[in-house]
């Protein structure tokens, strides 16, 4: 890029740090924000005492209160919060899509100083894509199934006037300027043909496709692999540095410090704190901020508890204690005894479309040892999944054996295989889905134990275990659905421990869960292997949550285990290429 | 001013905020606060909108219908005290009015009478065909999901065969086996509705199969069988009532065809669908002997078609 405009835009930057400073002092007044606009040009986004408020015929929510924002050209702003935290409404009412049923005020509301308190409809439209482009989340549900990505964009051109002729030479331009391989052949092919960054990629594409002065991107990297990420994230930054402002919505601080300029901080609709990113970063003022930067787990935090414990006191653990010793006398009684989860040479490969199979597991080899942290670490499509159901029994491998405690799942004939299955429990990443919805949370945790022991017996196992994952006895008669995703996790994790296995299989147990309500998982799952004993398998993408906690890591690529051994030799010192890559594109807090 | 009265202020003024910080307004446009005159138009018209927001209008017309149907296939005397066979040839083809609501049909029977006992015949019928249709689909379309592989092939190309045919047609075919009769429709029409009730069910156990608490349920060492009584099953039960609500509608407009085309109930009997066909040549005579049983026709299939329907949408929106 021409040297000369680069060093303009750090001059830029340099003068937003400075300008942020004060701001941030008085935290959400907004009033230093104005004044320093002279040099930069108008604000692309000048918003003061914003409310969003929501009201159904049932309930009132006040989603957002006084929020002032300013964006100005070539400037990359974040927002960022926990989920409720109000911030993906502030990016739908920047765009005026907040729906019927809201009212959106502000005491100053002007996107590139046009006031737009009081626009229609029609209003609206000649601001999205012109002035403001929006990139969502989920490239698969935002694109449309039966139209081509070229088509999609040519759309978005011409919702901007674009003539006809010329569109598909701006379509392929567009898709090259995000980085699309081959965009002549690329632009006829439909969303599902495209992978998750191409696909991310086409909708920035159609984003860009009216040149607009602002992009709001609405957690952009959330469904992606960390290589896929940083690429966008790339991307995003390239445009940044081109003139386009850029206004960031993510719960993730590493992935925002990446590109932003400036941080804000939500909760619960009101911006609690804000200032520049190295600020928020390393001098943060607010509690809230203090917690989820402790929240976010990697190597500096193995051992520590990340959540501040307001729920988890050691106690309950105590009557879990118990159930420790019965588990491990039995345990020591066979110290020599054979490791509790075993694979050896396991390969799987699926059908696909036709006379094409995908290997999905090749030849991989796992052993977990009596109370052992195993992390299985890839991106998606990497085979993850297929291994933990090949250790949990639940897919017959192709070639190759498992055994559990030295028994194999295939040896010892039905009956066998049944038993030996309570041994090996399954923690999923959906687990609202791992219920069934007629079931109340005992009816859930008391499943597995049903024909083992008897109704009292149940109910005390039930009590015990809930206790254990921290969860109060007044959710027992709860159903699942009205729980929180936390919650959820708990009683999933609770579940598992009902029939005391000697290992639980956790696929991508904390993923889809907010930084904080991680916290409070990881340090569940660290505390109950703990106290517990249980060896535990810990499937995730995450490099940072399987750093903070397992003992050893397996990295897997398409199927295969590229590097095995200790955590902090593995993440510290890779030896194999694939990992060095993986180890490289992790978002980490830019200063800490 | 008095205490009580002091209160009664207050009450009042809180109400007027209540309403007016829930007040949804129609439009995401920016706004500055109204004022004057106009806010208390709008308080006024937010709170109707609130109070009707939740009734679900199409149900305030549907319940009625059902009920005044229910109690009239029940106790078919409490609504009126005619007899639905009482000939009275000099009052033949009598127009409606204040003696017979109705009219009269050829025989000089009282035709809103005849339609009230003949609810009996139509909605029983349509229920049992219905229940018949979806039990037979519960039986056929877990087999296919639940059992071996083979037995999935047989039963859905089986299905598929008699989904080939239209369900009244096969309707019509089993009766010219079985013979004329109600009972005999009702297996008739149950049988003719049985594909699509198995397909549907077949479906919705294999989503519950492929589903996460049927592999969790795997991991605790359940047998399968034990899965199919636990969840499976259970869960497949759950939508039948809203599907035999469904498929009422459909069923009592069948049961009414076949009635009509003189296989189901015989004269003097007094089905709808029978109704329908004494009256037809005498249409432009006496259009109340066949408008009546067709309106009542309508309003019930249409009443029991939203109520299958909302609940549903309810049964859908269970799991949010």
């Amino acid at each position: 890029m021409n040297p000369t405009l680069v060093a303009g835009r750090e001059a830029d930057r340099q003068d937003v740090t400075e300008l942020s400073r004060p701001q941030a002092l008085e935290a959400g007044s907004g009033d230093g924000t104005d004044s320093g606009s002279g040099g930069r040009g108008e604000p692309v986004i000048q918003v003061r005492n914003l409310a969003v408020e929501f009201t159904t015929p049932t309930r009132h929510v006040q989603a957002v209160r006084g929020l002032d924002l300013t964006v100005y050209p070539g400037e990359a702003v974040a927002l960022v919060g926990e989920s409720g935290s109000g911030k993906s409404v502030t990016s739908l009412s920047l765009l005026g899509l907040t729906g019927p049923t809201s009212r959106v005020t502000a005491d100053e509301f002007r996107i590139v100083g046009r006031d737009v308190r009081g626009l229609r409809d029609r209003g609206w439209r000649q601001i999205r894509g012109r002035e403001l482009g929006l990139v969502l989340q989920d490239a698969l549900t935002s694109l449309d199934p039966l139209r081509t990505v070229g088509q999609e964009i040519k759309e978005a051109l011409r919702a901007h006037g674009a003539n006809k002729s010329g569109a598909d030479a701006k379509v392929e331009a567009l898709l090259a300027e995000v980085g699309f391989p081959d965009p002549a052949v690329r632009s006829h092919q439909y969303a599902h043909q495209l992978s998750g960054g191409l696909r991310q990629r086409a909708l920035i594409a159609s984003a860009l496709a009216g040149d607009p002065k602002l992009i709001v991107a609405d957690e952009p990297t959330t469904a992606l692999d960390v290589t896929v990420q940083a690429q966008i994230l790339d991307l995003l930054a390239a445009r940044r540095d081109a003139g386009t402002a850029l206004l960031l919505i993510s719960h993730d601080l590493a992935v925002v410090s990446r590109t932003a300029d400036r941080v804000l901080v939500m909760r619960d609709g009101v911006v609690v704190e804000q200032g520049s990113t190295a600020q928020i970063l390393t001098a943060p003022r607010h509690e809230y901020t203090k917690a989820l930067l402790r929240a976010v787990p990697s190597a500096a935090t193995r051992g520590q508890r990340l959540s501040s414990g307001d729920s988890g006191e050691p106690e309950p653990a105590l009557r879990l204690a118990q159930v420790v010793q019965e588990v491990g006398t039995a345990a020591s009684a066979e110290e020599a005894a054979p490791p509790v989860l075993r694979a050896a040479g396991v390969s799987k490969s699926f059908e696909v479309s036709g006379r094409r199979r995908l290997r999905a597991v090749v030849d991989v080899d796992v052993t977990v040892g009596r109370g052992q942290k195993v992390g299985i670490v890839g991106e998606s499509g990497s085979g993850k999944s297929t291994l933990a159901r090949i250790l949990l029994g639940l897919i017959a491998p192709d070639s190759g054996r498992v055994e559990v405690n030295g028994q194999s799942w295939r040896s010892d004939g039905k009956a066998g295989r049944l038993r030996l299955r309570r041994a090996v429990q399954f923690v999923s990443q959906d687990s609202l889905g791992s219920f069934d919805p007629r079931y109340t949370v005992e009816e859930i945790v008391a499943e597995p134990l049903r024909g083992l022991l008897t109704r009292a017996e149940r109910q005390e196992r039930v009590r015990e275990v809930l206790a254990a994952a921290h969860l109060e006895a007044d959710l027992l008669k709860v159903v699942p659905r009205s729980l929180s995703g936390g919650q959820r996790q708990r009683v999933s994790i609770a579940r598992a421990l009902a029939l005391r296995p000697d290992v639980l299989i956790c696929d991508e147990p904390v993923s889809a869960l907010d930084v904080s309500i991680q916290a409070q998982i990881l340090d569940l799952l660290s505390e109950l292997s703990q106290v517990t004993g249980t060896a535990l398998v810990f499937i995730s993408h995450d490099l940072g949550v399987v750093h903070h906690l397992v003992d050893d890591v397996l990295v897997m690529h398409r199927g295969q285990i590229v590097e095995q051994g200790p955590v902090d030799q593995v993440f510290n010192a890779p030896a194999d290429p694939y990992t060095q890559t993986l180890l490289r594109a992790v978002p980490r807090l830019a200063v800490r | 001013m008095s205490a009580p009265a002091e209160t009664s202020v207050t009450d009042q003024s809180d109400v007027v905020l209540a309403v007016a910080a829930s007040s949804p307004s129609a439009d995401a446009a920016v706004a500055p606060a109204a004022l004057g005159s106009s806010r208390r138009y709008r308080n006024v018209r937010d709170t109707v909108l609130k109070w009707s927001a939740g009734v679900h209008w199409d149900l305030v017309f549907a319940l009625p219908i059902l009920a005044i149907v229910a109690l009239a296939a029940i106790a078919p005397g409490a609504l009126t005290s005619g007899d639905p066979l009482d000939a009275n040839p000099r009052e033949s083809h009598l127009p409606p009015g204040p003696e017979h609501l109705a009219g009269t049909d050829l025989l000089g029977r009282d035709v809103l009478t005849r339609i009230i006992y003949g609810t009996r015949y139509s909605v029983l019928i349509g229920l049992g065909a219905s229940t018949l249709g979806v039990l037979l689909g519960l039986l056929v379309g877990l087999g296919a999901a639940v059992g071996p592989r083979w037995l999935d092939r047989v039963i859905s190309r089986f299905v598929d065969v008699v989904a080939a045919f239209p369900g009244l047609l096969l309707a019509m075919f089993l009766i010219t086996f079985t013979g004329r009769g109600a009972g005999n429709l009702v297996l008739a029409l149950g049988v003719g509705a049985l594909p699509q009730y198995a397909r549907l069910i077949r479906a919705n156990a294999f989503v519950t199969l492929g589903s996460g608490y049927v592999e969790q349920a795997k991991t605790f060492g359940l047998t399968s069988r034990r899965i199919v009584w636990r969840h499976v099953l259970p869960n497949a039960l759950g939508a039948l009532p809203i599907m035999i609500t469904i498929g009422l509608g459909g069923a009592i407009i069948g049961s009414s065809a076949l009635s009509f085309l003189g296989l189901g109930p015989q004269p003097p009997a007094a089905e709808w669908g029978l109704l329908l066909a004494e009256s037809r040549t005498y249409l432009r005579q006496a259009w109340w002997g066949a408008v009546f049983p067709g309106v009542a026709l309508t309003s019930v299939v249409v009443a029991a078609t939203v109520l299958g329907q909302n609940l549903q949408r309810r049964y859908e929106r269970r799991d949010r």
